[in-house]
């Protein structure tokens, strides 16, 4: 996970209790941008900064394996950090592999996975400042850390009506990167959704974060150590041609059920197409 | 044969004459015993950690130094850390007039023991504080009043 105390990068696609059917697929490549100065310490205390952007292009993809069991990956194929002291730096994200497993399918839908995030990302990337050339910063496009996010999550779809809901709970067992140990995480979230004229969903998420242990002293802040906040957004997917969409989403923070703590706060933007892979019916 | 005999010889007495080995000063570092002036304990500020002590002397050669001891550190592990002597405990850049609240000392970056050489001729008399400053991000990460 890179979280690098903002969370754009975190996995923003929906938990839902629902698997893809055997052969049934979904590709995303999204492009998402985020700019802020106010800066939440681990106090809450809101700080003004210079202005840090981060900018990422993700790939995001489910694949049905069986009816029952779908695989779900997430890389963020390059991100870009910087602030508006330094030079932008940018590097290949952490890859996260989901094994999702439907525990109920029919009335009901609950499914539990579990997704390893590897170390893939440049857990180093120094960026020089524009001032001093003796100062830098690190802005790494991933955490160093091997960790582990299990998530159970249930659904609910109205019949006729094209309105669906979910609910998730995740926890985050976290690692450390060159000795600092980072402290579990546990996320929250809830989604509903509705098809408007049988063509463009729409949906609202709420989601949170919060830490299992308390984080009062900043080890390496760039790796979401103590990170807390909770976001909401709003998205839109509409067809194009075929089964490719466009998707838009806009998601941003708030303090309703865990106030922010070392994260940078704004609206995150992002645009992107998907795919829906529909075998059966080609 | 005589005359290269000769020469092997000089060259053997040159080779054993008592210059003395080059004796290499450290000047970042005070010489001799360091003589404490001012001093003050570092206040943290933004959840950086910054603790321990910072002291403004004279070594027995007369330089100054700031020195920071032991018990130093602060948030090191993300990005360069600047020290500043500073006339308040408030970061006040002002670069369009020679920033004359300022006297920048250079990156701190191991915790633990430092010193900082102070250019020569400097007073610094009017500076009141050391401030940690994080240059990149634009933030304090704390600072100690020097009395």
């Amino acid at each position: 996970m890179v979280l690098f105390t903002l969370g754009v990068c975190e996995h923003t696609n929906a938990q839902s209790g629902w698997t893809k059917e055997k052969g049934e697929g979904f590709f995303q490549t999204s492009f998402q941008t985020f700019s802020s100065d106010q800066y939440f310490t681990l106090d809450g205390e809101v700080l003004t900064t210079n202005t840090f952007h981060q900018q990422s292009i993700v790939f995001y993809g489910e694949y049905g394996v069986t009816d029952k069991f779908t695989i779900i990956t997430n890389l963020p194929l390059q991100t870009f950090n910087g602030f508006s002291s330094t030079e932008t730096v940018s590097g290949l994200g952490d890859l996260r592999v989901e094994f999702k497993h439907s525990i109920l399918k029919k009335y009901l839908p609950l499914a539990i996975s579990v997704a390893p995030e590897l170390p893939t990302g440049k857990a180093n990337n120094f960026a020089k400042s524009k001032i001093n050339d003796f100062d830098q910063i690190n802005l790494p496009s991933g955490d160093g850390e091997f960790n582990v996010w299990t998530t159970l999550a249930s659904s609910f779809a109205l019949g006729e009506i094209p309105f669906y809901g979910s609910i998730f709970g995740s926890y985050n067992y976290r690692t450390q990167y060159q000795g600092l140990s980072f402290t579990d995480q546990i996320a929250v979230g809830a989604e509903i959704g509705y098809q408007i004229a049988g063509k463009v969903w729409v949906n609202v998420r709420l989601n949170a974060l919060t830490s299992v242990d308390e984080v009062t002293v900043i080890t390496d802040f760039v790796r979401g150590d103590g990170t807390e906040y909770t976001s909401y957004s709003f998205g839109a997917g509409i067809p194009i041609v075929k089964d490719f969409n466009l998707s838009l989403n806009y998601r941003n923070f708030n303090d309703w059920i865990f106030s922010r703590k070392n994260i940078y706060s704004a609206g995150v933007l992002s645009i992107g197409i998907f795919y829906n892979l529909k075998p059966n019916l080609q | 044969m005589r005359k290269v005999m000769l020469f092997l010889f000089i060259c053997f007495l040159a080779s054993c004459s008592d210059d003395n080995e080059p004796v290499l000063v450290d000047n970042s570092i005070p010489q001799g015993a360091f003589n404490v002036q001012r001093i003050g304990p570092f206040v943290d500020q933004n959840g950086a950690g910054s603790a321990g002590t910072a002291s403004l002397g004279t070594d027995s050669q007369g330089t100054s130094f700031l020195a920071f001891d032991q018990l130093f550190r602060t948030a090191l592990a993300t990005g360069t850390v600047t020290v500043f002597l500073s006339t308040s405990e408030t970061f006040m850049p002002d670069p369009a007039n020679g920033n004359p609240n300022l006297l920048l000392l250079g990156p701190v970056r191991n915790a633990g023991i430092n010193f900082f050489r102070i250019p020569d001729g400097t007073n610094t008399s009017k500076y009141t504080h050391v401030i940690l400053w994080c240059g990149s991000v634009g933030v304090p990460f704390g600072y100690a009043a020097i009395r």
